[in-house]
């Protein structure tokens, strides 16, 4: 055997073959190849998974928690030709209450069939699209589809909220993180959300309902089911605190949900409008009261939003009025307590009634487009 | 910084790197560790490290003292010091709230309006075990169990270093300083050992402790008269298992941590509802805290070597005081109280009947505790006496205890706004399995990841971090920093 075949990786054998030499390592050599094989294959699986799930649009159950997809869950398999959905954050979640809009369509001598709200806490607008897209088809389809946005407000102060990692791609968050305007736990949890959303796929697919659920589902569903249950928590921040945050609002140096015609909202609000039209439902687009310290951040947001659904024919309706809600009505300055819940429940119902009206307008005009999928 | 923090598991992938490419330089490793555990603290609180480093500089140049000096007198005043300093510094951050709220309200029993001094100062994180360990070094030089430390720096690793820096186990001297002799070597089974130890301490904190909190235990003492009498009941066995597998779970993954830094920490936790008898529940029981207690204070308090009274009183004092370790409150007075009054009665059973107290070896037969009906028994007996112990344990106050006991006696209803959330039964269960499953089950499931690809054993450890974030409800700290 000459030099060179000696120092040759490779070894000819008789049978004509090259076969690779074996090579024994040193112990430092394989814990070293262990280590980055097993970091390498973690990493491909995150990356991989997160790619996959943002590409082919599966982000719909990110922002829950298993409680929450059994309300979906509630919905898919208990509810029956709905005749108004609500959608959107923990503001409508807790603060829209079926049952009240109803003993109000009462006493204005109306009647208003079954109603379900689907709205998930910490859901942005985009996971609300995601539900009504995938969730309000067929008999599942109402009549009314009422959505509730809220321009979330993600300040320094909200440092490790759990918030922003839901909704910002990996780099916005690494870039927040880059910043000091996020903690690295952000940036794990936006790492994973890729795997985590492909490991709740099964359950969202899932047809059965447990038994023992029902009731948790019926609650969740119905609305200010959070409100008993924050009422005798501590309130998350002082005053002070928050007087911190909104200071923050005018130093300009928040992170906030951003708003205008290009951005990502309006984009998914005009795919609101265009599933409405298509689906036949009478959309409306909410912005639920808040606590007023930012009343000039919220007008801005409200000018917006105003002038971007005339524009696009969108109904909008502005119920985050000073006159009509104070301190006392809130439990933390983005949530309603029972008082404030009741209070929009019942400022909803004549919008929602109108909604109804013409949607069976709608129908008389053009008997083809319901088809026997709405409730009579 | 939690140990089921990302943040967390980046600082360890720094140190991890960092560390095994110095490790062997003596000095830098040293150094580095101490520089990483010191920085892992001040993740909490910056300023709270400085009081570590001064319990750290006292008890190092007191046991310093302690091994050059013959004269007993002199020996015997710097071990008081020790003592002396620790136990101050514990009680003024720990029990000054306590003391200051009990003579007030003791004055209030007398009619008399006492307005105590208050101290608005948070309460450091892992003061008692750090506090402990010092002391338990001191103790050690004292009675010639071991050398003292090499240098500051070394000393100041053995109390500081991270892993068991805020929630145990508490580790003595004697078990960490001679690691730091030799030097490590990378062990691919040890890091792997550790590796695996790291994530079962993550499931078991992140998806079972935490669940149960949630969806049975938190809810039901939270609000105890608005829950219903089985809640009730099904929440302390709950909490059972929550306290277990959290506390565990901490310990797991500082046992996992250090080992994959080529350190080995004391089991703490050795299936602790397998036991028998009370006796032998403290032998698998945050077997560092028990241990501690039985070394430094049962034992020179006279342990059973006096007459019956003694002995009892000895117990008492010891179960009291470890009570009162737990926490600044007198639900965990009685606590240790409870505990007290259980091992004096085994122990006035064991003396009428004549017979020697057994020490029970929890390592002898692992299925030692389902050998007979009447092993399964005396388990079924010992675990309903440590659940009432956990009543006393998780309640707010005396007059929930009597509100959750009356609840539970007369099966009161619940309202509608607290409930059991199902899900949790499901984690009650696992958590029994994960508990009471053979233990060559875990030894051939480890073996079996073991042997597989380290491809599979990433993609693994992704899907199982995958998991834990659909299944964790929200971030709870681990119950034992509080004390």
């Amino acid at each position: 055997m000459t030099q060179l075949q000696q120092a040759s990786r490779f070894r000819f054998l008789p049978s004509g073959k090259w076969v690779r030499r074996p090579v024994e390592l040193t112990p430092r050599k394989k814990a070293i190849r262990y280590l980055c094989r097993l970091a390498a294959a973690f990493t491909a699986l995150m990356i991989g998974s997160y790619l996959f799930v943002e590409a082919a649009g599966l982000r719909f159950c990110q922002p829950w928690t298993m409680q929450m997809m059994h309300k979906v869950r509630y919905f898919q398999t208990e509810v029956h030709h709905p005749e108004v959905v609500y959608v959107g954050t923990s503001q409508i979640h807790n603060s829209v209450m079926p049952m009240v809009i109803a003993e109000e369509a009462q006493t204005l001598g109306q009647r208003i069939g079954v109603q379900h709200n689907l709205a998930v806490p910490g859901a942005d607008v985009e996971i609300s699209w995601v539900l009504a897209r995938d969730l309000l088809v067929g008999e599942k389809r109402p009549r009314v589809l009422v959505v509730g946005v809220f321009p979330l407000i993600l300040s320094r102060e909200h440092r490790g909220s759990e918030f922003f990692p839901r909704y910002g791609s990996f780099t916005d968050v690494a870039d927040r993180v880059w910043h000091g305007e996020a903690s690295l736990s952000d940036l794990g949890m936006v790492s994973r959300r890729g795997l985590e959303n492909l490991l709740q796929l099964p359950f969202y697919r899932l047809r059965k309902v447990l038994p023992g659920y029902k009731a948790e589902f019926l609650a969740e569903s119905q609305g200010g089911s959070w409100v008993p249950r924050m009422l005798d928590q501590p309130a998350q921040r002082t005053d002070e605190e928050w007087q911190r945050v909104l200071t923050n609002i005018n130093r300009g140096d928040l992170s906030q949900m951003t708003f205008g015609d290009d951005t990502r909202p309006a984009r998914i609000l005009k795919q609101f409008r265009d599933l409405a039209r298509e689906r036949g439902m009478e959309l409306i687009i909410v912005l639920p009261p808040q606590r007023l310290e930012a009343a000039a951040f919220y007008q801005r947001y409200h000018d917006w939003m105003n002038d971007f659904c005339q524009r696009e024919g969108i109904r909008y309706l502005n119920c985050n009025d000073e006159r009509a809600y104070g301190r006392d009505d809130f439990v933390d300055p983005y949530h309603l307590n029972v008082r404030g819940a009741m209070k929009f429940s019942r400022t909803l119902a004549p919008h929602v009634l109108q909604a109804l009206a013409r949607s069976h307008q709608a129908d008389r005009a053009n008997p083809s487009s319901s088809a026997g999928v709405h409730s009579e | 910084m939690l140990f089921h923090d990302t943040q967390f598991i980046l600082f360890f992938v720094a140190v991890f790197l960092i560390y095994w490419a110095i490790h062997h330089l003596r000095t830098p490793r040293v150094l580095f560790l101490l520089a990483a555990s010191y920085l892992f603290y001040m993740g909490w609180n910056a300023k709270y490290a400085l009081l570590i480093g001064f319990q750290t500089i006292s008890d190092y140049y007191i046991a310093y003292w302690l091994h050059r000096l013959e004269n007993q007198r002199a020996r015997k005043a710097l071990v008081a010091a020790s003592v002396i300093i620790n136990l101050s510094i514990l009680s003024l951050f720990k029990y000054f709230g306590f003391f200051a709220e009990t003579v007030q309200e003791i004055g209030r029993w007398f009619g008399w309006e006492v307005i105590p001094a208050r101290l608005n100062v948070l309460l450091p994180v892992g003061i008692s075990f750090y506090t402990f360990q010092c002391l338990s070094y001191t103790f050690d030089v004292y009675y010639r169990k071991i050398q003292p430390a090499r240098n500051l720096a070394e000393f100041a690793l053995a109390i500081a270093f991270f892993p068991q820096l805020v929630a145990g186990p508490i580790v003595r001297g004697a078990q960490f300083l001679p690691q730091l002799e030799s030097t490590p070597r990378f062990n691919l089974e040890q890091f792997r050992s550790g590796l695996q130890l790291f994530f079962i301490g993550l499931i078991k904190k992140v998806v079972i402790a935490d669940t149960l909190a949630e969806m049975i235990v938190d809810p039901a003492f939270k609000s105890p008269a608005l829950a219903s009498g089985p809640h009730l009941l099904l929440a302390i066995y709950a909490y059972a298992f929550q306290i277990f597998c959290d506390f565990a779970a901490y310990s797991d993954m500082a046992m996992g941590t250090a080992r994959m830094l080529g350190y080995e920490l004391p089991l703490n936790f050795n299936l602790p509802y397998r036991a028998q008898d009370l006796r032998e529940f403290w032998r698998r029981w945050h077997i560092s805290l028990s241990t501690f207690l039985r070394d430094y204070l049962y034992i020179p308090l006279g342990g059973n070597r006096g007459n019956l009274f003694k002995t009892c009183r000895n117990l008492m004092i010891t179960m009291l005081l470890g009570g009162l370790w737990h926490g600044a409150a007198w639900t965990f007075v009685l606590w240790g109280f409870y505990h007290g009054l259980l091992l004096v009665l085994q122990h006035l059973w064991d003396a009428w009947r004549g017979t020697q107290p057994a020490a029970p070896d929890p390592d002898e037969n692992d299925q030692a505790w389902c050998s007979s009906w009447g092993a399964l028994l005396r388990v079924g007996i010992t675990f309903h006496l440590v659940c009432l112990g956990w009543l006393f344990f998780r309640a707010q106050s005396f007059a929930d205890i009597s509100l959750i006991l009356s609840r539970i006696l007369s099966w009161a209803p619940g309202t509608a706004e607290v409930f059991i959330r199902e899900r949790g039964l499901w984690f009650m269960l696992l958590a029994a399995l994960m508990h009471f499953m053979p233990r060559h089950w875990v030894r051939s499931a480890s073996g079996w990841i073991a042997r597989r690809s380290p491809e599979f054993q990433g993609a693994m450890a992704a899907l199982l971090i995958g998991l834990m974030g659909i299944f964790a409800t929200s971030n709870h700290p681990f119950i034992y920093f509080q004390f």
